[in-house]
């Protein structure tokens, strides 16, 4: 799973229907001391009720991503948010 | 997914089989700040919409050909929506 | 920073087989949900046409409200919720607009206006295509036509994006060329009326 932190939402009227609904967050990546990994992001749907500013865990995998989704293998998502992390703690 | 802008369109008038009639779109990756972010690419379009000049969602490998389900499309980038608003926080 | 479409960029049309429906069609969408009626009204073949603009939700509600008020005298409807913006002032217009782009020249016509449309939004999102005219029910019996230019491939492609989208709405009357190095006289006369008369 990524590290990441949410820096922004997505709003699309118009996408692929599976998307229609769902929430969609911009997450940058960041190192474990929470400084941003470069330029390394990923838009992920939303299933646990991130918002802005909070550090998240990214699961970026399909086939997790569907089991996530509870859809099936046709589902055409990778990317879900799956945890609010409350603390880091890695040696540097 | 990852955030993108459509600055072009491909004609390829020999194409595989189950790639008829799909518009070929060339896609500049973007950052999560929305600059520019490596080599554009070309992408199918499975927003239906999207077109020169629009900001975009796009999928990569596996859930790009999903995106076009039940049919077969044999690509490996497609756009997912069209993006009417992308909010971000400033040092989130 | 927050990135924000123009007021509107969904696109709708209704093609109504007779003016009181057509006329009661336009009543229940403007009161189902808050759009921009670009026009309404008739057509050469009896039909009634409306065609309205704004955000994607209310467009997408007065669309389908309409169609459910129409019911057996519609004739075609179509909704884009990302319409390309030469679209609609080239509807409204319906003149030739001149463009030097390429030396190719694509004609399309379908017997139904809405279904034209959207072939023709396909069209000018998936190739390199001026947008030379577009003439919805204008004295053509009902038909619609658009003309478009460019370079020979580009034309094709886009032809070809066109009618794949037209077969998936009233594909009656689908008619499609591509002249290649156009004569002067296509650049001239184009798709227009061969007298000069009052839009039908």
């Amino acid at each position: 799973m990524i590290l990441g932190r949410v820096v922004g939402t997505i709003v699309a009227s118009q996408q692929h229907r599976f998307y229609r609904g769902r929430k969609q967050l911009v997450v940058r990546y960041v190192l474990p001391d929470g400084s941003f990994d470069g330029e390394k992001y990923v838009v992920a749907v939303d299933i646990v009720g991130a918002g802005v500013g909070e550090t998240v865990l990214v699961e970026d995998e399909g086939n997790s991503a569907r089991q996530l989704l509870h859809t099936d293998e046709y589902g055409p998502v990778r990317s879900v948010v799956v945890g609010i992390v409350d603390l880091i703690t890695a040696p540097r | 997914m990852k955030l993108g802008r459509v600055i072009g369109t491909v004609i390829a008038n020999t194409k595989v089989p189950g790639m008829e009639g799909l518009k070929l779109l060339v896609v500049r990756p973007l950052t999560a700040e929305l600059a520019p972010d490596g080599d554009p690419f070309v992408a199918t379009d499975a927003s239906d919409q999207a077109g020169p000049g629009t900001l975009v969602t796009y999928e990569s490998s596996r859930e790009a050909a999903l995106l076009h389900a039940p049919r077969f499309v044999p690509v490996d980038k497609a756009i997912v929506g069209i993006v009417d608003q992308h909010a971000i926080e400033e040092g989130s | 920073m927050p990135e924000t479409r123009a007021n509107h960029p969904a696109l709708a049309m209704l093609d109504v087989l007779d003016v009181p429906r057509g006329m009661q069609a336009l009543d229940a969408l403007v009161k189902e949900a808050e759009v921009s009626v670009l026009s309404a009204g008739t057509v050469q073949n009896g039909h009634y046409l409306v065609l309205f603009a704004g955000p994607v939700e209310p467009v997408q509600r007065a669309h389908d409200h309409a169609i459910d008020v129409a019911d057996r005298a519609l004739f075609d409807a179509m909704l884009l919720p990302w319409a390309d913006e030469r679209i609609a002032p080239a509807i409204l217009d319906g003149e030739q607009h001149a463009s030097d782009r390429g030396d190719t020249v694509g004609v399309m016509q379908v017997d139904a206006c809405p279904t034209l449309v959207r072939a023709l939004d396909a069209a000018l999102k998936g190739a390199l295509v001026d947008l030379v005219q577009v003439r919805i029910g204008d004295g053509l019996h009902g038909r619609a036509l658009a003309t478009l230019r460019g370079e020979t491939h580009d034309v094709e492609a886009a032809l070809e994006l066109g009618e794949h989208t037209a077969r998936t709405g009233c594909y009656q009357g689908w008619s499609a060329v591509v002249i290649r190095n156009a004569d002067g006289a296509v650049e001239r006369f184009g798709g227009g009326t061969f007298h000069q008369e009052w839009r039908g």
